[in-house]
């Protein structure tokens, strides 16, 4: 079952991750070609830098992804053009973290922003540049790009600042990728949906920490994917990029501790805050000191699925529910980093998250539905022990007799009212806990047994032998016995009820019954009632056999040993 | 009078046979008691007796098994029992009254009287009476049936299903005397061996020699005695 479950969502994730991480080979242009091979570099600005006919063969050769922050260049870039004729809409586009201005073949065509010489003259403009050019421009035959461009308005030294120059047809069809923007903005917006329904849950409904902080988790991966899309719908100024990477690992970090802290709530792990503290400290570390930002975030991403992991490892040790399900998830997301390239980390990742949110999403689902259903079955089982001395044959005929014995033998049926009183308050009592002292249980029997002598007006018997005493029982489920055996057969002069308790590790309990009624078998109410005492507080861990041997109903009912500690709370 | 008490408490039927014993002093009953449905059973097999007070849960074991067991139920039954919610069941069984637990002297009175006053009628309306066939208990509805005719210590039931005309007769355990007093108040006894119900006859005849019948649905024609004459003329009037 568990193995189907990884394989499942394994699957899954390589299926939708694929569909997320598709971008590049979905782009295929009529004309591409890469501009900035042997481009030529002065660090200033001079008026000569897009005279055509200028020899710049002293000039120092650059490969622009050496450009640096704090600069200003003069770059001349040669660009041969092979092709007769480029299609129509062919396109330049320049992409980096700089102010720059824009000459082709000495004729300025655009500006990205205004490059200046120091903080002051410099202003920030987009940070992609598109620009068309005409098919007369782009003639068969070498032509000069010579750009000027600054980077002062950098607020930290990033290494790699330029991204790229191309020339490019575009087609309008396809500038709008599907896969890349339509999906991450759905699950951003899912994620965002899940977030508002949690908190509401949390305010409304049930204030568990874990709701809220799910809630949490939802609003960082969305805005962590929105994050990653926002580059597609905004050219945003290129100053704002190293504070939308700041953002992101802001959110990354979040993120990860939302993600622990969850997992710490959810399966209450103990000493939360050690958990916390060290987790947010190696991330802040990470953050700081890992080299680039691309590090940054996977890096901390990476040590917040291994934090969870060991969370989800130890609380499947502890068979928690759901944990299965999660540590699936969360295997399969690390087979997932192993299999999949290092450069689609800023796309799969995000998927990785919203698949954790909607993991976390089924499992609460079905944890609400347990608890909803143990609830239930708690006031069914606390109504069934009310209701058992409200029964008409039990009610009706005590009533009865007390009626007799008031108008006959007033002090006897003061006494059997006494009895009755005190079974009914213990019931009462007891009917609201899942597990109650063995003391309790014992005194429980001996209130039964007492009214039944009453009622019966017969010499019988009930002996208990208990080895050690200080054990915690299901409330009512020997009582359930003894109620049996008066309600479903004929007790006679002499009849013994005989109820053996040894414990070791487990608590093993023998009780014997008079069996006169051979057309009933089993215990039927009484019998579902022990069990789902039993399952609801030792789930499956207990034993029950009920059988008759000749004319006596024997019960053997074996459980773990839970010491009662609270012993002041004993009558 | 013979009665037999069925109960599984000592203490109550200690109390059912102290007041059963002072309300029918005059008629001076033995009574007697069991405590389990066998042994009543195997006593109500081989002695006749006037009436029988049940108790319908004991020790777990159904009450009315015993009315469903027994061939021959020549007596009447008071239920005493706990379940209120069974009263209407009961009814259908033909018993005489449903005396629920706990009780005061006066509904036992009261219930004890139903059964010594013979022009009583019961007082729940009885829906229909259950007849013995081969295949086990089956229930005739008082509405079907037309008239009953004595047949020794049993009763024929002359009834009619689904308003047809074609007429059925089953025989029913109690002597036409004890079923007079189950049934509700449209069937007159006309006739020391007929009871007929009113609404169902269709001409009042007036024989030779004095003598005078009536034609029930169906074409049967019932007695009527001459002491009954004038009352039964005055209600089809």
């Amino acid at each position: 079952m568990k193995i189907y479950y990884l394989l499942i969502t394994f699957v899954l994730l390589v299926l939708s991750t694929k569909v997320i991480a598709q971008e590049t080979n979905a782009q295929e242009s009529q004309y591409f070609q890469v501009l900035g091979e042997g481009a030529r570099v002065l660090n200033e600005f001079v008026v000569s830098c897009h005279d055509t006919n200028l020899d710049d063969s002293e000039w120092p050769k650059l490969n622009l992804s050496q450009i640096s922050e704090y600069k200003n260049y003069c770059i001349r870039i040669p660009v041969n053009i092979t092709q007769g004729e480029v299609p129509r809409y062919t396109i330049l586009r320049a992409i980096f973290l700089g102010s720059a201005k824009f000459y082709w073949d000495g004729k300025y065509i655009a500006d990205k922003g205004k490059p200046g010489f120091d903080l002051n003259s410099e202003k920030v403009g987009a940070m992609e540049m598109t620009m068309p050019l005409s098919q007369s421009e782009l003639s068969q035959g070498q032509h000069l790009l010579s750009i000027e461009l600054s980077t002062y308005h950098h607020i930290e030294d990033m290494h790699s600042i330029y991204y790229g120059m191309i020339l490019t047809s575009k087609n309008i069809k396809q500038g709008f990728n599907f896969q890349q923007k339509i999906i991450p903005l759905m699950l951003s917006g899912a994620m965002f949906l899940l977030a508002v329904f949690f908190a509401l849950i949390y305010f409304l409904y049930d204030k568990r920490p874990a709701f809220i902080i799910f809630s949490f988790l939802c609003l960082f991966s969305g805005s962590l994917i929105a994050l990653e899309v926002i580059k597609y719908f905004w050219n945003y100024p290129w100053d704002f990029h190293i504070l939308r990477l700041r953002i992101i690992i802001l959110n990354v970090l979040l993120t990860g501790i939302a993600l622990i802290a969850y997992y710490l709530f959810y399966y209450q792990v103990k000493q939360k805050l050690i958990w916390l503290s060290l987790s947010l400290v190696s991330f802040v570390s990470l953050a700081l000191f890992a080299p680039s930002y691309d590090l940054k975030s996977l890096s901390i991403f990476v040590l917040a699925l291994m934090i969870s992991l060991l969370i989800n490892t130890l609380a499947y040790k502890q068979k928690q529910p759901s944990s299965s399900v999660h540590l699936s998830i969360l295997v399969a997301g690390f087979m997932l980093m192993v299999i999949l390239p290092f450069s689609f980390i800023d796309k799969w990742f995000a998927a990785l998250f919203s698949f954790i949110a909607l993991a976390n999403l089924y499992s609460l689902m079905i944890q609400l539905g347990h608890e909803r259903s143990m609830a239930m079955q708690s006031l069914r089982l606390e109504a069934q022990m009310l209701r058992r001395n409200l029964q008409p044959h039990f009610l009706m005929n005590s009533l009865t007799l007390i009626v007799e014995w008031v108008e006959t033998e007033p002090k006897l049926a003061v006494k059997f009212i006494d009895a009755l009183a005190d079974e009914f308050r213990l019931l009462n009592s007891m009917s609201q806990q899942k597990l109650v002292p063995w003391s309790n249980e014992k005194t429980l029997c001996q209130k039964h047994f007492e009214i039944m002598q009453y009622r019966y007006q017969k010499e019988i018997q009930l002996n208990i032998e208990v080895e050690e005493s200080d054990f915690l029982i299901p409330p009512a489920i020997i009582h359930t016995i003894i109620e049996n055996a008066f309600s479903h057969n004929r007790i006679k002069n002499g009849d013994c009820f005989d109820i053996q308790i040894s414990t070791s590790n487990t608590v093993q309990i023998k009780i014997t019954t008079p069996f006169r009624n051979k057309n009933h078998q089993g215990t039927g109410i009484g019998e579902d009632y022990i069990k789902t005492r039993l399952m609801e507080s030792f789930d499956n861990n207990w034993i029950l056999n009920s059988e008759s041997k000749g004319d006596i109903w024997q019960t053997d009912i074996t459980f773990p040993l839970i010491k009662n500690i609270e012993l002041g709370k004993e009558d | 009078m013979h009665i037999v008490i069925v109960e599984d408490e000592p203490v109550i039927a200690q109390r059912l046979k102290r007041q059963i014993s002072q309300i029918l002093d005059a008629e001076k009953p033995t009574i007697k008691w069991f405590d389990d449905i066998e042994d009543a059973n195997d006593y109500l097999e081989m002695q006749s007796i006037d009436l029988l007070m049940l108790d319908l849960n004991l020790h777990g074991e159904n009450g009315f098994d015993l009315l469903k067991n027994l061939s021959a139920q020549s007596f009447h039954t008071i239920i005493v029992s706990a379940y209120s919610e069974q009263a209407i069941k009961a009814f259908e069984y033909g018993v005489l009254d449903f005396v629920a637990k706990p009780f005061k002297y006066e509904r036992l009175e009261a219930a004890l009287t139903r059964f010594t006053d013979k022009t009583s009628h019961a007082i729940h309306e009885l829906k229909q009476l259950a007849v013995k066939k081969h295949n086990g208990l089956s229930f005739i509805k008082i509405t079907d049936i037309n008239f009953i005719k004595a047949d020794g210590h049993y009763t024929q039931l002359h009834y009619s299903q689904l308003n047809l005309d074609l007429l059925e007769f089953a025989l029913h355990d109690k002597p036409i005397d004890k079923l007079a007093m189950l049934l509700p108040k449209q069937f007159v006894r006309v006739h020391r061996s007929y009871i007929v119900d009113i609404n169902k006859v269709v001409e009042l005849k007036i024989g030779s020699g004095g003598s005078y019948q009536l034609l029930i649905q169906g074409g049967f024609e019932v007695p009527v005695s001459r002491s009954r004459y004038q009352e039964v003329k005055s209600l089809l009037s």
